[in-house]
């Protein structure tokens, strides 16, 4: 395994049983994540784009472990996450991965003082000698721009952005390897996500953090991102560097998707991309190539053999028939 | 139904209006609504003044908590009164012949002006369809309050009619299913469809794509720039996207702790933002063509609703900001016709070019 990443993930899957019948029998499965690969280089960002339901937020939970896998591998540092027992998972693997939720009204104890709260994994693993704790968080909260005495108050005394910013220094107190930030700027205001993007570059820069950044907004992902994939129902479609898919970007999917994104400029009313109809449903997705019921330029092939997914030059994989297979 | 011969309330004498400019749908006219709590009084919205002329929309933009919906909701007369009240102004509704003050109008009367000259779309398509009824019997409710005399056969023609006018094509079978069945993208066609069932003067759309993905928000938008004209009606299209407003809005409004700071058309405001907050909106927007290092940020948050400055509200957070500006609140001051500006930085630059 090349030593540059920090996070590897191979063909990881997670299938849900639905139950049917009389006896409540497994009928089948929802692929939910099915067979998606890839790799966190150190202090880069790697972005999941995707639409609602297309597993992007179950591969952030599955490589933490918060929800078992059903197959695949994934290793962090070079060790094997999935194989790990929970004590194991514990002591080697949570202190090196954090995670930023997308709600920082839900993410937060009510009744924990911010200070406690980003305190607490610090002192469950011992991170730093006891009589330091308070001068480690208070310096922990500076570096996310929050004031010292925001240490003793409680999160509903917050605005949204100040609690994105708690959730981040929470995470960033373990002193991670590695964030999974999993749309943390989407409840957030224009002028305050434009703060917060800033922070999280800021706190690269600094500490050498990688992201694994989750999101469906494609604007955000341009400005934070080195390498992108494009998830569609379980699987990923298209993956380049940031530059080369914003340049190029060659499944169809991935048009569409750019396309949709409305422009702040009212000369240019432009002509985009409308995909017909919506995302269909994972528990029933249609056969070979799952986009093909949405796809401007489906072709007869597409709904018989499932496109390989290929290297075309220089990293931009893609897995679609309009390109030689 | 129960509603169906419900008397109808009579609309009081003093909520008649006179139209300050008869091309104009909706003219509100320094409306002020105040929320009275123990902490305070919230004004929400304090003195905001703004027309809607027929047949176009009209963007309002903000970030929450800038009274963007509040207005909405005064509009609609859907707040809950108290701790929310109306203090001053009017929202006069333009009815063709004569005009009424919906500020001035009572509760029972408001029922005839609801969902039939006035129709509005709700952010949440989710919370917004009642999941105990079909999407068929919903859609009937609305047209049957409004027009009780209507056959039955008329009706359920008139209902598939409405959903295949939003583009569902199923909607025979549509019409017999409940909301959980339907997708994000669906429930937001039905409630577009709700809202048009009486093909009403003005609709407000408040954030309606903001709960759904981008591929879908593009469908949702494509539809109704599309049905704007159709059936001639106005739009009040409530966002935080700038990207929305630039697609869909000819007039476009600024919000900032209640007040207007910056309106004009969609040309104007994009090609010649006035206002350091309007300024600074845009920048913050993550873009393609956007490619500095940092994004820019206006620092600081929206001010607490409570205890406001006499002083402009933008002046702690803004990068422009001068002596002048810890005087009392600018006015609002015309650059051109219908370009509007309250800032006393943009008013300087603008007297000496």
């Amino acid at each position: 395994m090349p030593d540059n990443n920090i996070l590897v993930v191979e063909e990881l899957k997670k299938y849900y049983p639905l139950k049917g019948g009389i006896i409540k029998h497994t009928v089948k499965y929802v692929k939910s994540v099915d067979g998606v690969s890839f790799s966190v280089g150190r202090g880069k960002t790697f972005a999941l784009v995707g639409e609602s339901g297309c597993g992007k937020t179950t591969v952030g939970r599955t490589i933490l472990r918060l929800t078992e896998p059903t197959g695949g591998r994934a290793y962090l540092d070079g060790q094997d996450i999935f194989r790990m027992r929970q004590k194991e998972l514990a002591k080697n693997i949570r202190p090196k991965m954090q995670m930023i939720f997308q709600d920082p009204f839900a993410s937060l104890n009510p009744r924990i003082p911010v200070g406690e709260a980003i305190k607490e994994p610090v002192r469950a693993h011992r991170l730093v000698p006891k009589e330091e704790l308070m001068e480690y968080t208070l310096d922990i909260m500076k570096h996310c721009g929050l004031p010292s005495y925001f240490a003793g108050r409680y999160p509903h005394e917050f605005s949204g952005g100040q609690r994105q910013r708690i959730c981040i220094a929470r995470a960033l107190a373990m002193k991670p390897a590695l964030i999974i930030a999993d749309e943390p700027v989407s409840a957030l205001d224009v002028s305050i996500q434009a703060q917060i993007i800033n922070l999280m570059k800021d706190l690269q820069e600094e500490y050498g953090l990688s992201y694994l950044f989750i999101s469906h907004d494609l604007s955000v992902v341009e400005y934070l991102a080195d390498e992108v994939g494009v998830m569609y129902l379980g699987s990923i479609v298209e993956h380049a560097d940031k530059e080369e898919l914003f340049r190029n970007p060659m499944h169809p999917y991935t048009r569409a998707l750019l396309s949709a994104v409305p422009i702040a400029d009212p000369y240019r009313k432009m002509k985009r991309i409308v995909l017909g109809s919506d995302i269909p449903s994972p528990s029933n997705p249609p056969r070979a190539c799952k986009f093909h019921t949405r796809c401007p330029h489906a072709m007869p092939i597409c709904s018989e053999i499932a496109p390989k997914y290929k290297d075309y030059g220089g990293g931009h994989c893609v897995a679609c028939h309009l390109y030689p297979q | 139904m129960w509603f169906k011969n419900r008397e109808k309330a009579p609309i009081a004498a003093e909520a008649s209006a006179n139209m300050k400019d008869s091309s104009n749908v909706l003219e509100i006219d320094d409306l002020k609504v105040h929320f009275f709590t123990d902490d305070g009084v919230v004004k929400a919205v304090d003195g905001i003044s703004l027309d809607i002329p027929k047949n176009t929309t009209v963007g309002i933009v903000g970030e929450s908590g800038c009274g963007k919906s509040v207005t909405s909701m005064s509009i609609m007369r859907l707040l809950q009164e108290p701790p929310a009240s109306i203090v001053g102004g009017e929202i006069r509704l333009n009815l063709g012949d004569d005009a009424l003050d919906l500020a001035k109008m009572n509760k029972d009367s408001m029922r005839r002006i609801r969902g039939k000259e006035v129709a509005m779309i709700f952010q949440e398509p989710m919370t917004s369809l009642n999941p105990v009824f079909t999407i068929g019997e919903q859609l009937m409710e609305g047209i049957l309050v409004h027009r009780p005399d209507i056959g039955n056969a008329e009706l359920k023609g008139k209902v598939i009619e409405l959903l295949k006018m939003v583009g569902i094509s199923r909607s025979e079978e549509i019409v017999k299913s409940y909301p959980h069945e339907l997708s994000g993208g669906m429930k937001q066609r039905v409630v577009i469809a709700m809202a048009l069932s009486c093909e009403p003067r003005l609709i407000i759309a408040d954030e309606p794509t903001t709960a759904l993905d981008v591929t879908i928000q593009a469908q949702v938008l494509e539809l109704m720039r599309e049905l704007k004209d159709r059936i001639h009606t106005s739009i009040m299209l409530i966002t935080h996207d700038l990207g929305v407003v630039a697609e869909m809005a000819e007039m476009v409004v600024v919000m900032y702790a209640g007040r207007i700071v910056e309106q004009g058309t969609v040309y104007e405001i994009f090609e010649n933002p006035l206002h350091p907050y309007t300024r600074g909106l845009m920048k913050a927007r993550p873009t393609k063509d956007n490619k500095s290092k940092r994004l820019y940020s206006i620092e600081g948050n929206v001010p607490s609703p409570v205890g406001l400055p006499d002083y402009c509200y933008f002046h702690n957070r803004c990068e422009e900001s001068e002596e002048d500006c810890k005087n009392e609140y600018p006015t609002l001051v015309s650059v051109t016709p219908t370009h509007k500006v309250s800032c006393y930085v943009a008013n300087k630059e603008n007297k000496n070019a």
